[in-house]
């Protein structure tokens, strides 16, 4: 008796460090926030990237318009289809910040099943990387790139890779990026293109989008010149239902909505050059208050 | 029903849930209050560093069935800090021949085979029992395996059904065991020559080595260019890997001498990186690194580890083949020191020939089409060649 005594008297009652996973499951299962499409999250596939730059296509696994984290269906026209592997497109092509430009050759044009635009693979030095080729770009061409902005624009060929600021107003580019070092982000599509249309004040140029919309971006922001290939690729038809499952997408109908502006836009004026601002890493950090017994 | 204050009353706990769920999470935004301590040089610490207790773990060592892989990081013994740029059975250079001859420091003194081959010799009835050969290796071998998914670009959708029949690898082995076979029975060699098999290709050995073919200064040829890329371009930068070199043949033994090596290429196996078609360039590279590989262990052996240049070249013949399409080609080894710019290493080689256009039933007959006798002619005079 008296060792149970002192057993329990060394006993305490604490918190537990970290309640089991299944718990949480079952509880939250009802207060888990729905996915939302158009927030940069891929509904079609995931792509297992390696922790190292490889050209070695890649394993992808086909989500079927599920969420990849919470496994919920968020987009219905999703499923089927052939299995593409996946080219991982190096987004960042810097220069050297002065002196003569970096030179690259273009190895071979090459089709990704997972993309619109064809892929071209380069090489300089020791490196292999794809990067997304451009209309007139073939295999042995000598691509440039550098960071450098000097004080009178460059005249640039196609698929160099140049800051927008050494760039002169007119200037047809594509895989813009949105903040200086993050990598081509804006105009990845087939037959896609943006402008260059004029400086504007604090070292920021003012930016075509295919869409016509006007954004203020940073001069140092790279970009590569030229328009991006297999312009076709819009007006080819599917042609068959069949081919249609083969891209991966369901069979489905639906009415005519008038006014979602689906088939163009109404004609309005554009809405002022949109500026992004900082450098893209300052997020808002947000927490999560929990309390015993609430979701 | 009456309607009364008990039934009137709401279930509100899932208001409440609900509300929770929406106003639990917050944004915290900046107050500048983190860049004013910082100035005044207050540490700041996270509320979760100072709350989180450290509870230490135990590390408990499970006895498994068997043991558990070496982990491939840092603490592999044959671990290195340099790196060592890789090439194995199953890559192949993407530039092809020229970075080859800049890797091995090769030269091509002139197109086609040296003057020395003669490649006029045949013998009466070789032509029919080659054919035979042929048919044998290709179709009539009993082997029934399963052969690699067929798939067809333009129909990506389509499965065909799988085949069964005779592997590239077996194709291969049979087709050059026999063909050196009828030679060996048909020629009575003036030294006698054995077979090394080594990793799934073959190595013809001779009691003597085989002569030099070019004695000229190799100085005012250049290497190819490839800029602006690198010769070590496509090569896997690897840590782990342990240096050695090893030539599979005593010296002790008469016939050690290689005389020439057959290669194999399967497409199923030998692929570029980015998974493309291999090119013929990149095919004739591998047949140099191949060749260079064989009489640089070969010639380290004879000279020692640390030899740079050869007091006597070391010459190898090579024989690249698909099973249909052969590629011959003879290497000299001058010198393994690959930075000289005067003395370099001599290759001449043929296009890829060949050896018939096709080999398959045609409504139930086995057929050979458009036979192709150059392919034996050059074999033969590879084998004469002493």
């Amino acid at each position: 008796m008296s060792t149970l005594t002192r057993a329990l008297q060394r006993l305490s009652l604490t918190d537990l460090h970290s309640v089991p996973k299944f718990l949480i499951a079952v509880r939250m299962k009802k207060w888990v926030d729905k996915p939302e499409v158009g927030y940069g999250v891929s509904y079609r596939r995931k792509v297992h990237f390696p922790e190292e730059y490889t050209i070695k296509p890649l394993e992808v696994t086909n989500l079927g318009g599920r969420d990849p984290v919470t496994g919920r269906l968020v987009v219905k026209g999703i499923g089927g289809g052939i299995k593409h592997k996946y080219h991982w497109i190096n987004w960042k092509r810097e220069g050297p910040k002065e002196g003569p430009p970096k030179v690259e050759r273009v190895i071979k044009i090459m089709k990704d099943g997972c993309r619109t635009a064809f892929i071209a693979l380069v090489a300089c030095e020791n490196e292999l990387k794809y990067i997304l080729a451009t209309q007139n770009m073939k295999a042995g061409d000598l691509l440039q790139i550098s960071s450098h902005i000097p004080r009178i624009p460059v005249r640039p060929n196609e698929g160099d890779a140049y800051p927008l600021g050494a760039l002169p107003a007119g200037t047809e580019i594509n895989c813009v990026e949105k903040y200086p070092g993050l990598g081509g982000f804006l105009v990845h599509a087939a037959g896609t293109s943006a402008k260059i249309v004029r400086k504007a004040p604090d070292n920021h140029v003012i930016v075509q989008m295919p869409s016509k919309k006007e954004f203020l971006l940073h001069e140092t922001c790279m970009c590569t010149v030229g328009k991006l290939s297999n312009a076709e690729h819009g007006s080819t038809p599917i042609g068959s239902a069949q081919k249609n499952r083969e891209l991966g997408n369901r069979p489905r109908s639906g009415w005519w909505q008038r006014k979602t502006g689906r088939f163009g836009r109404k004609l309005r004026r554009l809405p002022p050059p949109k500026s992004f601002g900082g450098d893209g890493g300052d997020g808002v950090d947000q927490i999560k208050l929990t309390l015993a017994g609430l979701p | 029903m009456k309607l009364t204050h008990t039934l009137l009353r709401q279930h509100i706990g899932r208001h409440f849930k609900r509300h929770w769920w929406v106003q639990s999470k917050l944004t915290i935004r900046s107050s500048g209050l983190e860049e004013e301590l910082k100035k005044r040089n207050i540490p700041i610490y996270k509320a979760e560093n100072i709350l989180k207790k450290e509870t230490p773990t135990e590390n408990i060592e499970i006895v498994g069935l068997k043991p558990q892989p070496v982990k491939r990081d840092r603490t592999h013994p044959n671990w290195n800090n340099r790196i060592c740029y890789m090439l194995r059975d199953d890559n192949v250079l993407l530039e092809g021949l020229n970075q080859a001859k800049i890797i091995t420091n090769t030269v091509e003194v002139k197109e086609g085979l040296p003057e020395s081959i003669d490649l006029d010799q045949s013998i009466k009835g070789i032509n029919r029992r080659v054919k035979e050969i042929i048919l044998s290796s290709h179709l009539f071998d009993a082997q029934q395996e399963k052969l690699p998914k067929i798939k067809d670009p333009l129909r990506p959708a389509f499965n065909f059904p799988r085949t069964y029949g005779i592997t590239q690898q077996r194709k291969y082995t049979l087709l050059i065991s026999k063909l050196l076979q009828l030679i060996e029975v048909l020629v009575e060699p003036d030294v006698d020559l054995i077979l090394f098999e080594l990793s799934g290709d073959t190595l013809l050995t001779s009691s003597h080595p085989l002569k030099e073919i070019h004695g000229d200064d190799t100085t005012s040829i250049a290497l190819p260019d490839i800029q602006p890329m690198k010769e070590t371009i496509s090569l896997k930068r690897e840590h782990i890997y342990r240096l050695q070199n090893c030539y599979p043949i005593d010296l002790s033994i008469p016939k050690c001498h290689p005389h020439t090596l057959f290669v194999h290429y399967n497409p199923n196996e030998v692929k570029n990186i980015h998974e493309e078609e291999v090119t013929e360039n990149q095919i004739y590279g591998r047949s140099l690194l191949k060749s260079f590989t064989a009489a640089a262990s070969y010639a380290k052996q004879l000279h020692g580890e640390n030899i740079k240049d050869l007091p006597k070249p070391v010459t190898l013949q090579c024989v690249h083949t698909d099973g249909r399409l052969f590629h011959f080609a003879i290497l000299q080894l001058n010198t393994l020191d690959l930075t000289n710019t005067g003395m370099k290493n001599i290759w001449y080689q043929t296009e890829r020939l060949p050896l018939f256009d096709s080999c398959s039933y045609i409504k139930g007959k086995p057929v050979l089409e458009g036979y192709n006798n150059q392919v034996i002619k050059h074999l033969l005079a590879f084998y004469n060649n002493i």
